[in-house]
């Protein structure tokens, strides 16, 4: 008997509980977003279909609702135990007495960073509403004691919004992951949380989830993230893609092609590019999925938006978008609204350090770029938007 | 708007250029970015907005924004001041 368990924002201690008695009573789980799309429903009723295959193991992450297609990857209970041992060690955890969740536990990151990180170190698991209720959630993270917090890139302008200048002295690590690391933000981080150490984590639902992990300090590139955790490998593939092999992996995934065993002896996409330093880290050099050719020219989305950062305050996203040649492009979307003055800084940046090739098809801009549960930004909605204002826009 | 006004809209937007780099004696050597795909884009630029479009031959033909102008004005669009 699978049990699912849809988490949000909301603080549901049955919800909790429920994960608590599957996780210590051996019973398969499945955690997915509460607000789940068609698809990804119709995936986990397949899942009865598929029972051979995700047999033996233990549980199982929904994703991806940023994306529209939906998959389960399946996760091994020693596996699972076995990564948390290492990044206790690796994140320096020992100092840490609890953990507030802020993220919700339909994310791999903070289920296994933090809520079985928690359950197998015997500290305490805080559950909040996140940022529904950002008077309780200070309330909280004021009253904490030596805590961890999960967090993803895009919750910092939130932070601020609702903190401003407020300190947290009681949180003692912040982890980023799943996001570009905000490397820009970290004296504002610093002065939030005045006795915080920080991380940039890096992985991927495949790797459940973790790949690598660096300090904050130990670099000053957002893309730097790190080198690879003890039981972990790397390498690129032929075409400049990352490729890992993990003690930690997921074992299986169920998707609309069906079941699929992962084995020891894979080299499994992480889904980004990547470089290799030459003090044995590694940088993020943008997504397989945006990374493309354009007029001849590799673009790499990633590296315009990285450069954009020191023009632009505010939030950056982008989506797909194809010419009218149907050439691979993209369209660009701050938050907020550009000043006219603004919006020439970000067109002279482009002008400035990139060929035509490399620039958005458009401009648009957004009160707020919208975001899932999990913090991270959503895609579909980011698309689909009404209310993206245009600014700028090529004529080809 | 005036039809210069327009113009110099259009050119500074697919050029990506200041208010202030903009002149209407600009040369296409004048401006880094007036490359080819440019040269595309001014095309179709300059059929939205005067409802023109240049033929192959014209657009091989425009060195500068005094060539754009000179064309647009055989076609009885004025860019008189």
């Amino acid at each position: 008997m699978i049990s699912f368990l849809r988490f949000d924002e909301d603080d549901d201690l049955s919800l909790h509980s429920r994960l608590n008695q599957c996780w210590t009573s051996n019973q398969p789980f499945i955690v997915a977003p509460h607000s789940l799309g068609d698809a990804t429903v119709e995936l986990l009723r397949s899942i009865n279909r598929n029972q051979e295959a995700v047999s033996g193991t233990a549980f199982a992450v929904a994703t991806s609702g940023s994306t529209g297609e939906p998959r389960l990857y399946f996760g091994d209970r020693n596996r699972a135990r076995a990564l948390v041992q290492t990044l206790h060690v690796v994140q320096r955890s020992d100092p840490v007495t609890e953990t507030l969740g802020i993220l919700p536990l339909s994310y791999s990151f903070a289920l296994v960073n933090q809520w079985l990180w928690a359950t197998e170190f015997g500290r305490r698991y805080v559950p909040t509403n996140g940022f529904k209720y950002p008077e309780i959630l200070a309330k909280q993270l004021l009253n904490t004691k030596s805590a961890m917090l999960c967090l993803v890139a895009s919750q910092v302008p939130l932070i601020k919004r609702f903190f401003g200048n407020r300190k947290f002295p009681g949180v003692i690590r912040v982890h980023f992951a799943g996001e570009r690391f905000p490397q820009k933000e970290l004296p504002y981080i610093a002065e939030v949380f005045p006795n915080a150490t920080v991380f940039n984590n890096y992985g991927c639902t495949e790797a459940m989830p973790r790949l690598t992990c660096r300090l904050s300090d130990d670099s000053e590139d957002s893309e730097n993230v790190g080198q690879p955790i003890p039981g972990v490998r790397l390498r690129l593939g032929l075409d400049g893609a990352l490729l890992f092999r993990s003690k930690y992996s997921a074992v299986a995934t169920l998707s609309d092609n069906g079941a699929q065993r992962i084995s020891d002896n894979e080299w499994i996409p992480s889904g980004d590019y990547a470089v290799q330093n030459s003090d044995g880290s590694w940088s993020i050099s943008g997504r397989t999925n945006q990374v493309f050719k354009r007029h001849g020219v590799k673009v790499s989305v990633q590296a315009v938006l990285s450069h954009l950062e020191n023009v632009w305050t505010g939030q950056l996203s982008q989506y797909s978008l194809y010419d009218t040649d149907s050439s691979i492009s993209y369209a660009l979307v701050v938050s907020p609204e550009p000043s006219p003055e603004q919006l020439r800084s970000i067109l002279r940046a482009l002008r400035d350090h990139f060929s035509r090739a490399h620039w958005p098809l458009r401009i648009e801009s957004l009160s707020s770029i919208p975001t899932l549960a999990s913090g991270k930004i959503d895609s579909q909605e980011l698309i689909s938007s009404n209310n993206k204002k245009l600014h700028w826009r090529q004529r080809i | 708007m005036t039809n210069r006004e327009k113009l110099q809209d259009l050119l500074q937007d697919i050029l990506l250029l200041d208010p202030s780099e903009f002149r209407f004696d600009l040369m296409r050597d004048d401006v880094q970015m007036w490359d080819s795909l440019a040269v595309v884009a001014i095309a179709v630029g300059v059929d939205e907005t005067f409802g023109y479009h240049f033929t192959p031959e014209e657009a091989m033909t425009i060195k500068g924004v005094p060539d754009i102008m000179a064309l647009l004005e055989t076609k009885s669009i004025s860019f008189a001041e």
